[in-house]
């Protein structure tokens, strides 16, 4: 099969050759100096599969199955972000908060809500953050983010802006409106599996995958391939990154550290 | 002997009531569309897959049923998905939809108001289409 992703000019592949780049430098962006802000989960405090995160638990799908199905997937249009797309889904923009751990999840979950043709409703990361880390500017793993969305939702950018830790939000009139907007289910990928990875992107589920080489937390979306198995995601760096906040990863270093697939949120 | 005309008039309006509603997945006025599917599926084929997440089939949707408070009226949910906070509309629809499936997923309701369908979604993108026209 002599099949090969399009990859658009403006995306970055980010491989073994050129990491660096991007592990050692915040971009400024825009004029904007861009954070990032994963800590390394402790799985000793959250195992595998703790809490209300299910353990991953289908038989992967057999890697001499990936490339015909991903020519497919791009044939037909089927991929999540062809459905973003059209649904209008614009990519978040963390800006200097180092809430990227909350970003992706927050991302999937808006992906989850376009998939289903839920009402296209920004959700604010930072209404999580500064209930998390009692509005300080800190980093975090994607386990506490997804957690506190299960549990208490989050609240639309409407009524808590994107990035602001302003205390003002922080009101019972917003939390009120922000059960409406809860995770219900996931999974907990485990460590290092890249084969888990894909077969949730090949079932169209967005996986908020936490890199320590990066330091970052990114939202995975489509499975690519060119010049091997790669990942198309999707940044929290606002649309001027990548391709409209597109870019793509390759295997080496597209294989999370941690990986949370949320698969359904509440329909309201 | 009884004349029973009085009798065969009630059970023709009865008929009329809810024999059309029966007939219509999903009971209100205009195109609406509801997919349920499991997410969860190991199983699915990746034809099957190209399909459910179709942009086509979603530009198509977008474009062909009626507006809710300016939304189209069409829902792809998991049969997991908590649905509580919808329309109790919607609600019945996916309860429909799982029970009409037994099992079978992905899962269609189509409806207008006057006539509908409920069916398992086809491999391909074409047959699907040609069906949901059917009832616009």
């Amino acid at each position: 099969m002599s099949f090969e992703s399009f990859i658009h000019p403006d995306e970055h592949v980010i491989g073994d050759h050129n990491y660096r780049t991007y592990a050692d430098n915040d971009p400024v962006i825009d004029g904007q100096k861009m954070s990032r802000g994963l800590l390394e989960r402790d799985y000793d405090e959250r195992p595998l599969g703790s809490g209300c995160a299910a353990k991953f638990d289908l038989p992967t799908i057999p890697r001499d199955e990936w490339r015909e199905r991903i020519e497919e997937m791009e044939r037909t249009k089927s991929r999540l972000s062809d459905l973003c797309d059209v649904a209008g889904l614009q990519c978040k923009n963390q800006g200097n908060t180092n809430y990227c751990w909350i970003n992706a999840p927050t991302y999937c979950m808006e992906v989850v809500r376009a998939v289903q043709n839920q009402e296209l409703v920004l959700l604010s990361a930072a209404s999580v953050g500064c209930r998390i880390n009692e509005f300080r500017n800190q980093g975090g793993w994607g386990t506490w983010a997804i957690e506190y969305l299960s549990r208490y939702g989050i609240v639309p950018e409407s009524i808590w802006p994107a990035n602001s830790l302003r205390r003002e939000h922080d009101t019972e009139q917003a939390w009120e409106k922000a059960k409406r907007y809860r995770m219900t289910e996931w999974w907990d990928l485990t460590p290092r599996s890249f084969d888990e990875l894909m077969t949730c992107l090949f079932l169209r589920i967005p996986v908020a995958i936490g890199l320590t080489w990066w330091r970052h937390e990114v939202t995975a979306i489509d499975p690519v391939y060119k010049n091997g198995f790669a990942v198309r995601i999707r940044n929290s760096w606002g649309l001027s990154w990548g391709d409209k906040g597109y870019s793509i990863l390759t295997e080496a270093k597209a294989t999370p550290d941690d990986a949370l697939a949320p698969r359904t949120a509440i329909a309201a | 002997m009884r004349d029973i005309r009085p009798f065969l008039l009630v059970i023709l309006l009865v008929l009329l009531a809810f024999g059309g509603a029966s007939s219509a997945p999903i009971p209100d006025n205009g195109f609406r569309v509801l997919i349920a599917y499991e997410s969860s599926s190991a199983e699915q084929q990746s034809g099957t897959a190209a399909v459910l997440h179709s942009s086509e089939l979603m530009r198509f949707l977008n474009e062909e049923c009626v507006k809710e408070e300016g939304r189209p009226a069409w829902r792809k949910w998991d049969v997991d998905n908590d649905v509580s906070a919808e329309p109790e509309l919607w609600q019945n629809a996916l309860e429909r939809a799982v029970g009409d499936a037994g099992g079978v997923l992905p899962w269609l309701l189509v409806s207008n108001g006057k006539t509908g369908d409920s069916f398992a979604m086809p491999d391909d993108l074409e047959p699907l289409l040609t069906r949901l026209k059917k009832h616009l």
